[in-house]
């Protein structure tokens, strides 16, 4: 009899017995190709992770996620990919697009098969460095423009670092008029002087009653966080023709 | 009523009568198994786990004292008495066979009758009767006690050491013969034989005055030969009366018949009380033979009366009172000399380290004197209740239908019931390996005044005692039909295994309880395949034996 009540509590100890399993059992090494990226909204960063080895073959599948930019091949902050093996080591990967706003991505993998255990997600984060402005170059939909405010020329100023890339978010870009002989008197509508994600700002201007020939300067500058002028400019000529 | 309720009316009768209805008496027996002397072999298998009864033929039970039974084995193709190592009475470590059992047995059959409890399976075993000593035997130790009597030691000595071999075993040296010095038997003699054979060896107290002359020899055989026919034992009678051989005659000292043999041959000396006794026998056949014939020529009408066969005339009815003497005196000396005989007998009786060894089995290397073998294994069925902690570890209820087989550690017989069987505690009586002595008589202040000699055992070896064994089990089941939680599957296609210890309740129910292994979904996320997971169960099942009795009578009454 001692031996059968032995027998029963090493059947409830073992059968109680809570193995869980570790995250790292599931998912590991989740790494980028760089340590760090420009946040211009055109770089991308390469990310992969190890799916274990023990895993069946219909559920290699996992879900990236990022918490800003997107992924390239879905177009969004999500993208499911199935792992496969390299050197014997099975690996998704996913390409990241940054976005243009400073700051940490951070990306999380988790299997696509829900667990009711718990979440099995691993999470690293890569920082975005802020994209500054090297230069500022002006554009106008058209060269000539008309007096007394009969017409209007679309202005933009798009900001590029020193590679030619966007810049990040949140600069402003000072627009202004002159001419050579008079005070400008143009006026600037719809004023976008905050670059975002396509590194531009923009407005739509129109001349005063100047006669036909008047030859009017727009600039643009690039503003400082304190909104004082920089010396990253660049202005354009818009000739008086009617 | 309806069919279920007649099958549950059903199945409680059958509950109620699957109890023996046996009655029951201290020799109650389940079976009756006879053995033969000749072939040395039972007509049936000895049964296990029942009492049974051993016929033993052409043994008398009158002769036998006890009956003991010893466990016997085979170790290297040779069959031994098991042995048991325990601590002597000496405090030192032995090692040799001790008593299973004294066995009871039927001592008024003139066949040995031998009453078995009921025994453990595949058990070989002999069996040892004490009987007392043989006719041949017990001679032999009466011509001992005459020579002791007639203080030739030396003889006696040579003639005890000859009848200790005789009453050993020639293949195992097993002698039950326990006084094992001529010294030691000289003790036993003088404590309790010697003063009956200082009687029967005292003259004085034997009657020894019949005689007949020879002219009275004449007498009768002319009485008699004329009367009825030729007296051929004449010639006897005249050489006992030429050698005047009368007080030997009376005193049995030698057999009428033998009265031509030399005084060698034919004469015996006091002390031999147990040939005397066969003389006297002789003797008083003899002379009630003569006695008859004379009153046979008395009772004629013209009967003779007187014969003169010298030159006295002697009549017949002297004759007859001359033989009557003869006669009358033999038989009051045989009667003495019996009465002493049979005092010294009953104290050779009495002493329990004088008995002779017969062994059944034992002395014959047949092993046929062995207990049946039976199943181990039986098949149930039933019902489970499985508990397995479920994929976020919460207990998961899974009851299934079950086959089962169950394996049990020794040979089972599902008929008996455990109250066939003692409990170790309560052996009577109590089981001993090594020394124990028991208080024969105690004085009035309580205090020990008569200890038993030394004994070892029983032990109980061969006997079948309650144990759990008889009813616990391996149960090896396999569940029956899929899993209806999606998380679970069979271990097996559509059957999970049970394994764990059984206990079983009656003669067909069990109750189980151990582990099952089933397969559940993996803890891990990106494994699919169905992992084997332990849990626990607990099932009661029923015998596939007694499932098909009740499937049986339910067929006859509802086909």
């Amino acid at each position: 009899m001692r031996y059968l009540t032995f027998f029963l509590l090493a059947v409830i100890t073992l059968t109680n017995c809570k193995r869980e399993v570790p995250v790292d059992k599931v998912l590991k090494n989740l790494t980028f190709s760089k340590p760090e990226i420009s946040a211009d909204g055109q770089s991308t960063v390469s990310v992969s992770v190890e799916v274990s080895n023990k895993s069946s073959d219909d559920r290699r599948t996992v879900i990236f996620s990022v918490s800003s930019g997107v992924f390239t091949a879905s177009g969004n902050n999500k993208y499911t990919a199935k792992a496969e093996y390299e050197s014997g080591i099975l690996i998704a990967k996913a390409t990241l697009r940054v976005s243009t706003k400073p700051g940490y991505l951070v990306v999380s993998v988790k299997p696509e098969f829900d667990s009711p255990i718990k979440e099995f997600v691993v999470t690293d984060s890569i920082p975005a460095i802020k994209s500054v402005p090297f230069s500022i170059k002006l554009g106008a939909s058209a060269f000539g423009i008309a007096s007394n405010h009969l017409n209007e020329v679309f202005i933009t100023g798009k900001l590029l670092n020193a590679s030619g890339k966007f810049v990040s978010e949140g600069y402003n870009v000072l627009f202004e008029d002159s001419a050579l002989t008079m005070a400008a008197k143009g006026q600037f509508r719809e004023l976008n002087t905050t670059t975002a994600d396509s590194s531009a700002s923009s407005a739509y201007y129109s001349a005063f009653a100047h006669p036909i020939g008047t030859q009017i300067k727009i600039r643009g500058t690039l503003l400082d966080e304190n909104g004082n002028k920089t010396n990253i400019t660049d202005a354009i000529l818009l000739t008086v023709n009617q | 009523m309806n069919k279920t309720a007649l099958t549950l009316l059903l199945f409680i009768i059958c509950l109620t009568f699957t109890n023996s209805v046996i009655s029951q008496n201290p020799f109650q027996s389940d079976y009756l198994i006879k053995y033969d002397l000749a072939t040395h072999k039972t007509d049936k298998p000895i049964p296990f786990d029942h009492s049974f009864t051993l016929i033993v033929e052409k043994i008398s039970s009158k002769n036998i004292d006890r009956v003991q039974v010893f466990e016997a084995g085979y170790n290297q193709g040779k069959r031994r008495l098991s042995k048991n190592s325990f601590t002597d009475c000496d405090g030192q470590k032995v090692k040799q066979a001790i008593v299973d059992m004294e066995l009871k047995f039927n001592p008024y059959s003139d066949t040995l009758q031998i009453f078995f409890p009921p025994l453990r399976p595949n058990i070989d075993f002999d069996i040892m009767l004490f009987s007392y000593l043989q006719p041949s035997n017990r001679n032999s130790l009466l011509r001992i006690n005459s020579l002791i009597s007639t203080s030739n030691y030396t003889a006696a000595e040579s003639a005890f050491n000859d009848l200790f071999l005789a009453l050993r075993d020639d293949i195992f040296g097993r002698t039950l013969f326990s006084i094992f010095s001529f010294e030691g038997y000289k003790d036993f003699y003088t404590a309790k034989l010697a003063s009956h054979y200082t009687t029967i060896s005292d003259v004085s107290k034997f009657a020894t005055d019949g005689t007949l002359t020879e002219d009275q020899v004449r007498a009768i055989d002319i009485a008699t030969s004329a009367a009825i026919s030729d007296f051929r034992n004449g010639d006897i009678l005249m050489e006992a009366s030429k050698r005047n051989l009368w007080p030997q005659i009376q005193n049995g000292l030698i057999d009428i018949n033998n009265v031509f043999l030399t005084e060698k041959e034919s004469l015996t000396n006091m002390h031999t009380g147990h040939i005397r006794l066969k003389n006297m026998e002789s003797s008083i056949a003899f002379f009630d033979s003569v006695f008859k014939r004379l009153d046979r020529v008395i009772s004629k009408t013209d009967g003779i009366v007187t014969i003169t066969p010298g030159a006295t005339p002697i009549i017949v009815n002297d004759l007859r009172t001359a033989i009557n003497t003869i006669k009358n005196n033999l038989k009051a000396n045989y009667s003495l000399l019996g009465d002493e005989m049979g005092a010294i007998n009953k104290e050779i009786d009495l002493d329990k380290r004088i008995r002779q060894g017969s062994y059944l089995a034992g002395n014959t290397l047949s092993s046929d004197l062995k207990t049946a073998g039976g199943n181990v294994l039986f098949l149930d069925a039933g019902f489970t209740n499985i508990i397995v902690p479920g994929v976020t570890n919460k207990a998961v209820y899974i009851p299934k239908l079950y086959f089962g087989a169950s394996i049990y550690f020794r040979p089972i017989d599902k008929n008996t019931r455990r109250s066939r069987f003692p409990c170790k505690k309560n052996l009577d009586p109590k089981k001993y390996y090594g020394c124990h002595k028991e208080v024969l008589s105690r004085n009035a202040d309580g205090s020990v005044k008569e200890i038993s000699e030394p004994m070892y055992g029983p032990d109980y070896g061969v006997a079948t005692k309650w144990d759990i064994r008889q009813h616990l089990c391996l149960n090896i089941g396999i569940t029956l039909g899929a899993m209806q939680n999606k998380d679970f599957d069979n271990l097996y296609n559509s059957t999970s295994l049970l394994v764990g210890p059984a206990y079983r309740i009656a003669r067909g129910f069990k109750v189980s309880a151990g582990v099952a292994l089933l397969k559940r979904t993996s803890k891990n996320p990106i494994i699919s395949e169905k992992r084997v997971v332990p849990g626990g169960y607990f099932s009661a099942s029923v015998d596939m034996d007694f499932i098909q009795s009740l499937q049986d009578i339910k067929n006859i009454l509802f086909k």
